[in-house]
């Protein structure tokens, strides 16, 4: 069966299932009581209320801890009792139903018990009367959350320091209080089966390619999966290359590089409950790049940019160069080089691959220890490490301390990398080179980063080349990839945007322009 | 399924030439002809864009369409299926010969423990994935690891400066000898004569009517850095001594010396040059593998990759006992077959346009 | 030779689940594994017998009389 055939029955399936699912139980108000009572049965937080106003019996269920019960009793309760709000039952039905003069906002109107459900899930009160199908919600939604915080990963020195936090409304209202146009556009989509999680994909109309979005929507809505916690569960499942080791999607947790993405012509996906976005597509040189690189002067961020670059080239080939020039080609260092590094390997029994490995499984074993431990404790295994395996170790003779400088060094040249996936992965793949280099010396470090190579010039994210603004050479997006020009000679967007109709900038200003006459 | 914009085949054209000829085919060069190496390599050069221009020209009448498809609407196919099947193991073999080169090189340069099947392993497996991905990414990849050879080539160039020797540069306007020009172009010219893989890619290419001049320009450009390096060996070591080492760019590159700090960047330069062999031999290889599935009617060409690239390794190892033998094919009978191989298109288009001539007449009547 | 079957034996069940997702025809299936049949015998003879006659001694014997000739 082709993939189309299967799905097609697919879609037609859930389409079957969406109808089964509709349940109208018409205007018996016991009979609806009592399927709300069996469908929540066994839920303590959910709050059933009965009363009788008007001779009519109404009644209100609600999710106790996620309603702000004060202004629902304000707002609602006190005209419904009120004798003055209406003359009769079916006045009061018709004022509350049909003409809705309630003081609330933004209330709905139902007639299937399932959306009711839902309704109530998503934290509305739902009110129903006898003698009407109707139910209308209230969204007097009020829940604890998480409020103002301070970047903690991608820390400037200079620029904002907002974060995105959990509550997806709240991250959304930060970008848009930074793009102030009627074209910033929101869709939202509810993924996830139990946990109906809200995600809402944002671009900026007239600068997004249009099919890049429609593309990301299509990929997601076709995410069928139990439960999204975090943004992560979606990203994987939308990768051009799952496989790739790669991230083919950028995630941030500042709000200015969300807007400073959709103005790019980006796409950035929300996902309830994770303060961190994906932005799509991504290019690999967007993860050398850093939020600060727009905020510092830009002389200073072309310098810092390419020192990335050559921190990236160390720690991705550091040790796997030394492991093959000790084993293969010792003439290709001096000789007085040569001799210090010979007389530190004297004492150690190993050869230099397995050191080496030793040494960078050691460093990782620290670095994951020193994350997942409560800060008071994770002190000490910075000391512990340093002391132990800087010091203890190079003197018991197991390891060559030239081999710790190494493994140190290259540690830090993978902190450099601004985009930690990206760091992360050329840590992971240090360690294929290194077996490479230790077998064929140089010859096997070349053909390792051939390989990289290769795989990386044929990833693709969301359509885009990952190496674009190189290989396929687009001349005039490399103003902001190596180094990065002053803002007013970036004129024109990336050319992965969807329209460069207008000017991205339009600032007149002479290089050579003379203040002093 | 175009794909392959004109940029990328200038670069990777550049690439094509230089990688082996500097690498393999130097010392043979020089000791054929001498002084006169430049102007070898010019007229080369000429005979390289004429050959281009009739290629191109067979290919222009069927833009969109693969040469063993349409082969068969030129010439009976009973000819047209032994002529791809011999294109087919050509290519094969052609890569393999490269691989062997490279695999000789690395093996008595750098590893003279390793055998010579795990140099080729490992090389073929590359080889094979970068195929597996098609010309698209292939070109790309050509694109990316150009500006990194010609750099290191350049930096190469300058550091050398100070070791030349400049008073033999009178010698590259006294020296000359009529059958060294003749017995070096005609070892040259099949070398550059490779344009001939144009015919087998012609239908990835944007812009198809640039392509003449992306040509052009692509061979001035080789001409100009094969020149400068083979203008350079000569200034450093005379015609006497290049003709006699093996690797003549790798005895050239030990040359370099920096502050008295570093003194063998060969390896390093080495491995940025053995990419460019890379790109070579899997052009040849994707080539060889897409002429089988466009024979045996295949959509794609991918899970052929593998079991190809498998052949081609055993192939290489298997070519030759030695490096004497390679040498001496490559010397002795490669050029020639070389200009059989060359000379197929040619034929294909002389009877394409008898064949159309001869379809205007009836149609003029 | 344990290398050889190992990896032709990596590359079958590779290729066939490649041919699997791509729901490809049976006639992909048999000249793909044809293919790699004629791949695996040939690299185990290249590896078992030290010399077997290849291309090279074929275009040799055929050209170097000709080029000989030609360049004189």
């Amino acid at each position: 069966m082709s993939i189309f055939s299967k799905l097609k029955i697919r879609s037609q399936d859930q389409q079957e299932k969406k109808q089964k699912r509709q349940v109208f139980l018409g205007e018996d108000f016991d009979s609806r009581l009592e399927w709300f009572k069996e469908t929540f049965n066994q839920s303590i937080d959910i709050t059933f209320h009965e009363l009788t106003a008007n001779h009519t019996r109404c009644g209100i269920i609600f999710l106790q801890a996620m309603v702000d019960q004060q202004l629902f009793d304000d707002q609602v309760l006190k005209y419904i009792v009120s004798p003055h709000f209406a003359e009769s039952g079916r006045d009061l039905i018709h004022k509350i139903l049909d003409l809705q003069s309630v003081s609330t906002m933004c209330t709905s109107i139902l007639t299937d018990m399932q959306e009711a459900v839902d309704n109530v899930l998503d934290g509305k009160v739902i009110v129903f009367f006898e003698g009407d199908s109707r139910m209308i919600a209230f969204p007097l939604t009020s829940f604890e959350k998480r409020t103002g915080s301070e970047t903690t990963n991608e820390n400037v020195i200079r620029g904002p320091r907002e974060a995105f936090l959990e509550d997806i409304h709240t991250n959304v209202t930060m970008v848009r209080r930074r793009i102030k146009s009627p074209n910033l556009k929101m869709d939202q989509l509810i993924i996830g089966r139990y946990t109906k999680t809200k995600v809402i994909i944002s671009h900026l109309e007239g600068v997004c390619r249009e099919d890049l979005v429609e593309d990301i929507k299509q990929r997601i809505g076709r995410i069928k999966i139990d439960g999204v916690l975090a943004g992560s569960y979606i990203e994987e499942c939308i990768d051009d290359r799952p496989l790739s080791p790669f991230p083919q999607s950028q995630k941030t947790e500042r709000p200015d590089v969300a807007a400073a993405a959709l103005l790019e012509g980006r796409v950035v996906i929300f996902v309830d409950g994770d303060p961190v976005p994906l932005i799509a597509p991504v290019n690999f040189y967007m993860f050398l790049q850093s939020a600060e690189d727009y905020y510092q002067r830009y002389f200073l961020t072309s310098f810092i940019r390419l020192l990335r670059y050559g921190w990236l080239i160390v720690s991705l080939t550091f040790p796997s160069f030394y492991i093959a020039i000790t084993t293969f080609h010792p003439e290709m260092i001096p000789t007085s080089l040569l001799l210090s590094v010979a007389a530190s390997r004297e004492n150690v029994p190993f050869p230099s691959i397995v050191e080496a490995f030793l040494m960078e499984i050691a460093f990782e074993g620290l670095r994951e220890a020193g994350i997942r431990t409560p800060k008071a404790v994770g002190q000490a295994i910075g000391i512990l490490g340093a002391i132990i395996i800087g010091q203890a170790a190079v003197q018991a003779g197991i390891v060559s301390a030239i081999m710790v400088i190494i493994v140190s060094i290259t540690g830090i040249a993978s902190f450099v990398i601004p985009g930690y996936d990206l760091g992360f992965t050329v840590r992971l793949l240090r360690f294929p080179i290194m077996i490479l280099a230790g077998t064929f010396g140089i010859f096997g470090l070349m053909i390792g980063t051939i390989l990289i190579y290769i795989h990386v010039v044929s990833l693709r994210s969301f359509g885009l080349p990952y190496l674009s603004p190189t290989a396929p050479l687009r001349t005039s997006d490399l103003k902001d990839t190596f180094i990065r020009v002053p803002w007013w000679l970036m004129r024109t967007r990336p050319s992965f945007s969807g329209s460069n109709d207008g000017m991205r900038s339009n600032i007149n200003k002479s290089i050579l322009e003379d203040d002093e006459d | 399924m175009e794909q392959v914009s004109q940029n990328q085949l200038l670069l990777l054209f550049i690439l094509f030439t230089f990688s082996t000829l500097i690498g393999f085919g130097a010392n043979h060069l020089i000791y054929t002809s001498q002084y006169d190496s430049f102007l070898v390599l010019c007229i080369s050069g000429l005979a390289e864009v004429i050959f281009a221009f009739f290629v191109i020209k067979l290919a222009k009448r069927r833009p969109n369409k693969f040469f063993a498809h349409y082969g068969k609407d030129i010439l009976p196919t009973w000819i047209h299926i032994p002529v791809m099947v011999l294109y087919f193991v050509s290519f094969l073999q052609i890569s393999a010969l490269i691989l062997r080169e490279y695999e000789d090189f690395i093996v008595q340069t750098y590893l003279p423990r390793t055998p010579n099947w795990a140099v080729g392993v490992m090389f073929g497996i590359v080889v094979a994935v970068t195929a597996r991905l098609g010309f698209e990414n292939l070109f790309r990849i050509a694109q990316g690891l150009f500006y990194l050879c010609i750099l290191a080539n350049i930096g190469n160039l300058a550091l050398i400066g100070k070791e030349l020797q400049w008073n033999r540069l009178m010698a590259f306007i006294t020296n000359h000898s009529g059958h060294g020009i003749y017995a070096g172009s005609y070892f040259l010219i099949p070398i550059f004569g490779e344009v001939l893989v144009l015919l087998f890619i012609f239908p990835y290419l944007t812009q198809k009517h640039k392509t003449m001049k992306s040509i052009i320009w692509g061979t001035i450009f080789s001409v100009l850095f094969i020149g400068i390096n083979i203008v350079w060996l000569l200034l450093l070591f005379g015609p006497n001594l290049t003709s006699h080492l093996t690797y003549p760019m790798l005895e050239m590159i030990r040359y370099v010396r920096i502050a008295d700090f570093i003194q063998n960047l060969d390896h390093l330069l080495i491995s940025i040059w053995a990419t460019t062999v890379f790109i070579k031999i899997t052009v040849v290889f994707t080539i060889a593998v897409q002429i089988l599935t466009q024979l045996l009617g295949l959509k794609d060409h991918r899970p052929l990759t593998f079991s190809l690239a498998a052949v081609m390794v055993a192939l290489s190892v298997n070519m030759a006992s030695g490096s004497v033998d390679i040498t001496n094919f490559y010397t002795q009978s490669w050029a020639t077959f070389s200009y059989c191989l060359e000379a197929i298109p040619l034929l294909y288009l002389v009877v394409d346009t008898i064949k159309q001539a001869a379809k205007k007449k009836e149609h003029g009547r | 030779m344990i290398l050889i079957i190992l990896g032709f034996l990596f590359l079958f069940g590779y290729e066939w689940i490649y041919l699997k997702n791509k729901n490809r025809k049976k006639r992909t299936y048999w000249i793909v594994f044809c293919i790699m049949g004629a791949s695996f015998f040939y690299c185990i003879s290249t590896a078992l017998f030290i010399h077997i006659p290849s291309p090279v001694d074929l275009i040799q014997f055929f050209f170097k009389p000709i080029q000989q000739k030609m360049i004189g």
